[in-house]
């Protein structure tokens, strides 16, 4: 698979946060490479996988966090720069 | 019979009278072609103009209008307006000619594809309020329909 695409959702709250990667990684071929709590309830999932696949699975993913929880961000990266997963959890392993 | 004479004297009667006369002879009309001619005289039509078939419904509009002997006088004598409904949207847009600048309101929460092609197909513009996220494949549909995103700060 072929991981030329990261996705993050942000929510407030785990709840949500757990319920959008589960619809994620359900809804396209997609892999969630990281979860980080920021603090003040902030959570953040981050999937890797093709630019459509991403897209399809943020899309699912905003719309079941917005409807359980407080969606805060969801934005696809298509193509990311290598040094980015130098500095940051951003590749599958 | 009596109704006939009316109708005969009628366009001439409201031609001459102001509001007094109308109310005067209005009652023994069919009450259809007083509604009608409430609406064509005091603010005129809504029509669209989006594609050919939509032209073509306008015609034939006009030459129904033209068979009644009323409408064609006053198609004649420029007492009956039309006003242009402009839409942004397709052929779909034709059946809400009344709000020419429709706008999709979303207070928070997800904007969905779904929800881009639904404005789209209303031929509305959509507007977000500080709670509301615009998925990047929301984006990219907003951008390939045309449809203008508005976020407020």
């Amino acid at each position: 698979m072929s991981n030329n695409a990261i996705g993050m959702i942000e929510t407030k709250g785990y709840v949500a946060a757990l319920a959008a990667a589960d619809a994620m990684v359900k809804a396209a071929n997609v892999t969630i490479v990281g979860r980080d709590e920021v603090g003040e309830g902030f959570v953040a999932v981050t999937i890797v996988g093709d630019v459509g696949a991403v897209k399809a699975a943020t899309e699912a993913g905003a719309e079941t966090a917005s409807s359980i929880g407080e969606l805060v961000s969801v934005h696809v990266i298509p193509r990311p720069h290598a040094e980015l997963s130098k500095h940051f959890k951003v590749a599958a392993e | 019979m009596v109704r006939e004479v009316l109708r005969d004297a009628l366009p001439t009667v409201l031609a001459a009278a102001s509001g007094a006369g109308a109310s005067v002879g209005e009652p023994t009309l069919p009450s259809g072609d007083q509604t009608r001619r409430t609406e064509v005289s005091r603010d005129g039509e809504w029509v669209v103009l989006d594609s050919d078939e939509d032209l073509r419904a306008f015609v034939a509009r006009l030459v129904q209008l033209f068979d009644n002997p009323r409408h064609r006088q006053d198609l004649r004598h420029g007492r009956m307006r039309f006003r242009l409904a402009r839409s942004a949207g397709g052929p779909a847009s034709a059946d809400a000619p009344a709000a020419p600048d429709p706008v999709v309101r979303i207070e928070r929460g997800a904007v969905t594809e779904k929800q881009v092609r639904d404005a789209s197909r209303a031929g509305a513009r959509l507007v977000l309020g500080r709670a509301a996220v615009l998925t990047p494949l929301a984006r990219d549909r907003a951008r390939a329909l045309g449809v203008h995103v508005e976020k407020e700060r």
